[in-house]
């Protein structure tokens, strides 16, 4: 093994009106020759500032390099230092010797090219060949990524390919060169974990062919372990701590290591608390696998009394318009949700899980009837919301709530955390004047532990973590017999998520209300429910009890998906 | 910052602008035709000769909006000199030419003479060019904010109503701003001012009523963009009524968009009605108008005096370009963190 790439010292600043803050602080990363080194850490960590900065990719200013120095080999074995190479120098080196895989894949190809295209003019601007040989080369690459009939794909626009797709077409666009280094910045986070498992096959398998060096950042630990040799955890713009990947997973050193290991739900049962970073770090717990000393509640709480349908799905059936004949006349449709029937005991908790597409969206939306079923009955608390009238519907809402997905877009910015939370309590008339509604308000904002000093902050001024929480807040506002949590923990990090995932867990206990959990991810369903539904092209494929679905799934799909998660264990 | 300070001066001119012009009688109409189309910084002699009738004293507030008639009337004189009781003027004529004329002392006002500097000279009647250039600015600014309320008023009303209910209602509408789109502009000011008469509100209306389409198309685009999000979709969920997620969820978020057309639409108004005046269906005389004093003095720019048209066409030019760059500074101001 040779080395290829050689990180020392590094430290960069981001200056904004005069202000400097620091991103990343004296890190030294090394990357031989054929060795996948991951950079792990959550969001804000410095990883992809320092990937970034490899192929000074970075907009300088606002960023600065204020020390260190990045040396890259180059195929003749000349180094040189990336920080100091001339623009001339470093646009010869991207995309020929070190290339990079981004994380969106909807995004990162031009929709107006084909794919086949887009590929040959990164190889005709680096080889200088012909076209035609360009053309035979880019099949070529398809087929060395797998793609399904490569001389058709090579003709397809963008969006007519799956993600999983588009993600291929990317690393073959990376690939083109045979560059030496490939930068993978969080490439399958965006991904399903079916096809996440195969394109992480093959990174790995191109990765041995081409005797490449990898940089694979991502926040996932699991993830990591499956593809790289060494691992890097970063933490608030530092490396905390670096080591070949069987080791650092047996016996972690840093708190901040442990703790990241510590908070995936994988690892716990239903109702356990989650351990987060500060228990670490205050030196509360010091093992992975210590418990938390807080008493559990007594079981009682997991065994759901099946009195009455607190919900009753049947028949449900949402389809959209596909494709419309002239004068407007419906000939296809998208069957999101077909045939559904379902319900939802008092207390209970249902983990929905599916793939991206499967429809487990478009159903927690039709049940709040935020999209009109085309057919099909939703009884809640015995009254049909899919006949209700608008009136009757408008006062039910108090009843049902929905977290969303995305704590950045789910709160109106230019409203402050009080009024945004207060708003449901004065509309549906919860209070009877002013004073009473801030109290409310203040209560609710510590029951989610956020301060009353934050009543009068604007969402742009706390994390993602906060807001889901201010999010959780405002639906609890008023007091809802039935909750619906859309992929409310898939945009956190791990710790956060932990953290969120106590709360929701607490809240339950303390409001009493029945929930649906839609997830993309087994593991947190699995922590967080009592019953699972599997959800695959708009039907539902299995139902069972939460520990007995996961560990003894019955459909194929089911047992496909549970075999794809990452276990984050090194085989 | 530039933008700020010249619309602030304007307005201040505009509200004022009897109190500060040189000729405060109603519409700076004071004709004295001996001395027209003199050139900038002309100055001369005047005999102050009481009138017939003296005109009433108008009170403040009324003079603030229509300015006053001067108890007494000009007489250009190169000389004077007082014989016995009378007073015996050279009064003037041309260059050159002048009339000897005299006038008993019981006529004259107490302090007869007044000297007088047109700083931009005088227009064919001998009405002062700064006088009216400033009397103006009321109808440029009052244009401006007129059809820019009304523009706004229509085009967020239809513009959010079509973006938010999307389906037959958006048809409807934008079936509706391309019917209005398709008309020029023009066409229509002169088809809404032939059936509301001629005149300075007529226009103000017109133009309001054209400018509305951008405003509406801008707010439909926003609108659709934002409903889209996630708190939009949480409004429903919390069941808020439709009239309360518009107001208070989407219209605050769009505001920076429409402040920043509103002032461009503001700079276009005052280009339409100076445009409309030129023609002859704007504001009609005596009102000064920009528009129509260029239209007024447009012969003289190829002769001797070309600063008669020059003025207004500058003051339009500076007006506008204020407006343009407060659009700019709002667009940039508004752009607050945080934003979508």
């Amino acid at each position: 093994m040779s080395e290829l790439l050689s990180i020392q010292n590094l430290q960069i600043d981001f200056t904004s009106d005069g202000v400097t803050s620091n991103a990343v602080q004296d890190v030294s990363v090394e990357v031989q020759r054929g060795e996948i080194v991951a950079i792990v850490g959550e969001s804000g960590s410095g990883k992809s500032v320092t990937a970034l900065s490899i192929l000074q990719l970075l907009p300088s200013p606002p960023a600065v390099f204020s020390k260190g120095e990045i040396w890259f080999t180059e195929e003749d074995g000349r180094k040189i230092d990336l920080l100091k190479a001339s623009n001339e120098t470093i646009r010869k080196i991207r995309g020929n010797e070190i290339a990079m895989i981004f994380q969106e894949p909807m995004t990162s190809l031009n929709p107006v090219h084909t794919c086949g295209h887009q590929v040959m003019e990164a190889i005709v601007l680096h080889q200088k060949i012909s076209g035609a040989e360009a053309k035979k080369k880019t099949i070529e690459l398809f087929e060395s990524v797998q793609l399904p009939n490569p001389p058709l794909i090579y003709n397809r626009y963008p969006h007519q390919l799956s993600g999983g797709q588009k993600q291929r077409v990317m690393i073959a666009m990376a690939m083109s060169c045979n560059p030496s280094l490939l930068i993978c910045d969080e490439p399958t986070t965006a991904l399903d974990v079916t096809v996440q498992k195969t394109i992480l096959q093959l990174i790995k398998n191109l990765q041995q062919q081409k005797n490449m060096g990898v940089i694979f950042i991502s926040h996932d630990l699991g993830v990591v372990a499956e593809v790289a040799d060494k691992v890097i955890v970063m933490y608030k713009g530092q490396i905390v701590e670096e080591g070949a990947v069987g080791e650092l997973y047996k016996n972690p050193t840093h708190p901040y290591t442990k703790a990241l290991l510590a908070c995936r739900p994988a690892l716990h049962v239903k109702g356990e608390r989650l351990p987060i970073v500060s228990d670490f770090i205050d030196g509360k717990l010091t093992g992975v696998h210590d418990k938390l000393q807080i008493q559990e509640l007594p079981k009682e709480a997991a065994i759901v009394v099946k009195t009455h349908p607190l919900l009753l799905v049947q028949k449900l059936k949402v389809w959209f318009p596909g494709k419309t004949k002239l004068f407007g006349k419906q000939t296809e449709f998208t069957k999101a949700v077909n045939d559904v029937s379902f319900d939802v005991f008092e207390g209970e908790t249902v983990g929905l899980v599916g793939e991206s597409g499967c429809g487990k969206s478009t159903l927690g939306r039709s049940i709040l009837q935020l999209i009109r079923p085309t057919a099909g009955s939703i009884l809640f608390k015995g009254q049909d919301l899919a006949k209700a009238p608008k009136d009757l519907l408008r006062s039910m809402r108090k009843d049902m709530q929905i977290i969303f997905q995305d704590p950045y877009s789910s709160l109106n910015p230019r409203m402050t955390v009080g009024e945004a939370i207060g708003e449901p309590i004065k509309v549906h008339g919860l209070a009877a004047n002013n004073r009473q509604k801030k109290e409310k308000v203040i209560e609710l904002l510590e029951k989610v532990h956020l301060r009353p000093e934050h009543y009068n902050r604007y969402p742009h001024e706390f994390s993602g973590g906060q807001r889901q929480r201010i999010v959780i807040a405002r639906a609890l506002a008023l007091h809802p017999a039935f909750v619906i949590c859309d992929e409310s923990v898939s945009a956190l990090d791990v710790s956060v998520q932990a953290q969120v995932l106590n709360l929701l867990n607490d809240l339950k206990k303390e409001f009493k209300f029945t929930s649906i959990f839609i997830s993309h991810d087994l593991s947190v369903v699995r922590y967080i429910s009592d019953r699972i539904m599997v959800m695959n092209k708009g039907e539902i494929v299995e139902t069972g009890g939460a520990e007995e679905l996961y560990l003894h799934p019955t459909s194929t799909y089911t047992q496909n998906l549970i075999a794809s998660i990452p276990k984050g264990i090194v085989a | 910052m530039f933008g700020l300070v010249i619309i602030c001066l304007s307005f201040l001119l505009a509200v004022f602008a009897y109190f500060i012009a040189p000729d405060s009688s109603p519409n700076a109409n004071k004709m004295t035709v001996e001395i027209g189309g003199e050139k900038p910084g002309f100055t001369i002699h005047f005999l102050k000769i009481k009138n017939e009738n003296i005109a009433e004293r108008v009170p403040f507030f009324l003079r603030l909006v229509n300015g006053q008639e001067q108890p007494y009337s000009l007489l250009p004189i190169t000389s004077y000199q007082k014989v016995n009781d009378s007073i015996i003027v050279q009064k003037y004529i041309d260059e050159g030419i002048t009339e000897r004329q005299s006038y008993h002392q019981s006529k004259v006002e107490q302090e007869m003479v007044l000297r007088k500097t047109f700083l931009l000279g005088t227009d064919k009647f001998g009405r002062d060019i700064l006088s009216r250039l400033i009397v103006g600015i009321r109808v440029s600014l009052s244009v401006g904010l007129i059809a820019v309320t009304i523009s706004v008023i229509l085009g967020i009303l239809l513009g959010s109503l079509a973006g938010y209910f999307r389906g037959r209602i958006d048809d409807i509408i934008m079936w509706f701003i391309n019917v209005i789109w398709s008309i020029p502009t023009l066409l229509l000011v002169f088809a809404l001012t032939l059936l509301l008469g001629k005149g300075f509100w007529q226009v103000f209306i017109a133009v309001g009523l054209t400018m509305w389409v951008n405003v509406a198309r801008l707010v439909r685009g926003q609108v659709m963009a934002v409903r889209e999000l996630e708190f939009i979709e949480a409004t429903r969920a919390l069941g808020y009524s439709h009239t309360r997620t518009i107001v208070f969820h989407i219209l605050p978020n769009i505001l920076g968009p429409v402040m920043v057309i509103a002032a461009s639409n503001f700079a276009s108004a005052i280009v339409i009605e100076a445009g409309l005046s030129f023609l002859g269906v704007g504001v009609q005389p005596p009102q000064p108008s920009w528009g129509l004093m260029i239209k007024e003095n447009y012969n003289f720019i190829i002769t001797h005096n070309p600063m008669l048209a020059l003025a207004p066409g500058l003051a339009i030019m500076i007006l506008v370009l204020a407006f343009n760059l407060l659009g700019n500074g709002l667009r940039d101001a508004l752009n607050v963190r945080g934003k979508l």
